[in-house]
């Protein structure tokens, strides 16, 4: 159901409406915004690896925003489990 | 003190005409002294709306042209004593009359008026620069569409670069079986994207074209759409409505996440 429900026009249009909304406020044709998220996602990609097709533009207020979703990030999600282990070690030890 | 709000869209055909007229209704209703001010110069409709065109003797460029006093043009609501209509001139055009005459106009109508409702025009040219001149604040209206909130967004922009700050936003024709099949942007979406204090939501209604046809606003009835726009009315006199009052039939569904409200 989820599935298609991000899949429907709904989001669509809000997908769309997001993306000339900031051509509109900056003054640039759609084009030039995927022009620049191209560029942004070769440059990163060199230092970083990232998902290419994640890039996203945003403009918030008068500061343009670049969301670029890093590749890999399994490592985060394995923090919680690090924390539980050392809170297992610590019981331990006061015992 | 009276209190000088515009209503204005942008974009034509979302609603803006029947908003100033069940606001006017809604606001007389709740016992205050309104006057509504169609500034579509050579489209009124406002008369229509209200039932009121074949009260027209004088209209607004009449007023600002010297030809009448602004008493000789208002006419009185066929229902409320408290609310009146300014009707405008069908027969010139928008450049007829400049922001500085509004601003004037309005001035007068201060003293003896709660609230003065000015309807504008669609567009964002001379009429709409006439329409928002005197504003205090600005209420736009859109719908779930691209189209419309794009031309909000132009809007609200024009707006603050005029020095109105107090901009609300009424969401017009919400068709809530369509956001819950993920057809039609939820009304959180389109607050997210235009970043104002949402007023108030107005669902798709039958009983909206119906009124339209009698010319009887249906502001305070016991239909869906009445009910939104009263609570308009209340949360414009400064009662904390919740505005989700249009939500809760959809909270109790499984996507009840997609219409959960955010407080401005």
């Amino acid at each position: 159901m989820n599935d298609t429900i991000i899949n429907s026009s709904g989001v669509y249009a809000r997908e769309r409406l997001k993306g000339i909304l900031v051509a509109d406020r900056i003054g640039c044709s759609p084009d030039l915004i995927t022009n620049i998220e191209t560029d942004i996602s070769q440059c990163v990609s060199k230092y970083i690896n990232i998902e290419k097709n994640g890039i996203h533009i945003q403009l918030a207020d008068s500061v343009i925003l670049a969301k670029i979703p890093v590749a890999g990030i399994e490592r985060q999600k394995n923090k919680p489990e690090e924390q539980d282990h050392t809170y297992g070690r610590e019981e331990i030890q006061t015992h | 003190m009276s209190e000088v709000i515009v209503v204005t869209s942008g974009k034509g055909g979302v609603g803006k005409t029947t908003t100033s007229a069940n606001l006017g209704t809604g606001l007389a209703g709740l016992k205050k002294r309104v006057v509504m001010i169609d500034t579509d110069i050579g489209l009124r409709n406002l008369d229509v709306v209200l039932g009121l065109e074949n009260r027209i003797v004088y209209n607004l460029v009449d007023v600002i042209e010297g030809n009448c006093r602004y008493k000789q043009a208002l006419i009185k609501d066929r229902y409320n004593s408290d609310l009146f209509l300014m009707p405008c001139a069908q027969t010139r055009d928008k450049s007829s009359v400049s922001p500085e005459q509004i601003i004037k106009l309005v001035d007068e109508l201060k003293s003896e008026f709660d609230y003065i409702i000015i309807d504008s025009p669609a567009g964002i040219e001379q009429g709409f620069k006439n329409a928002i001149a005197a504003a205090d604040r600005a209420i736009v209206v859109t719908t779930p569409e691209v189209s419309a909130i794009r031309d909000a967004d132009r809007v609200i922009g024009l707006l603050e670069s005029n020095g109105i700050s107090d901009i609300d936003l009424i969401v017009n024709r919400v068709r809530f079986d369509m956001v819950r099949r993920g057809e039609m942007m939820s009304v959180d979406d389109v607050v997210d994207i235009l970043a104002v204090n949402l007023l108030g939501v107005i669902p798709d209604d039958e009983q909206i074209v119906i009124s339209t046809n009698k010319g009887e606003p249906l502001a305070g009835t016991a239909s869906a759409p009445g009910q939104a726009y009263i609570n308009i009315c209340k949360r414009i006199l400064g009662d904390s409505i919740p505005v989700n009052d249009f939500y809760q039939p959809v909270k109790r569904n499984p996507f009840a996440g997609i219409f959960k409200k955010k407080h401005a």
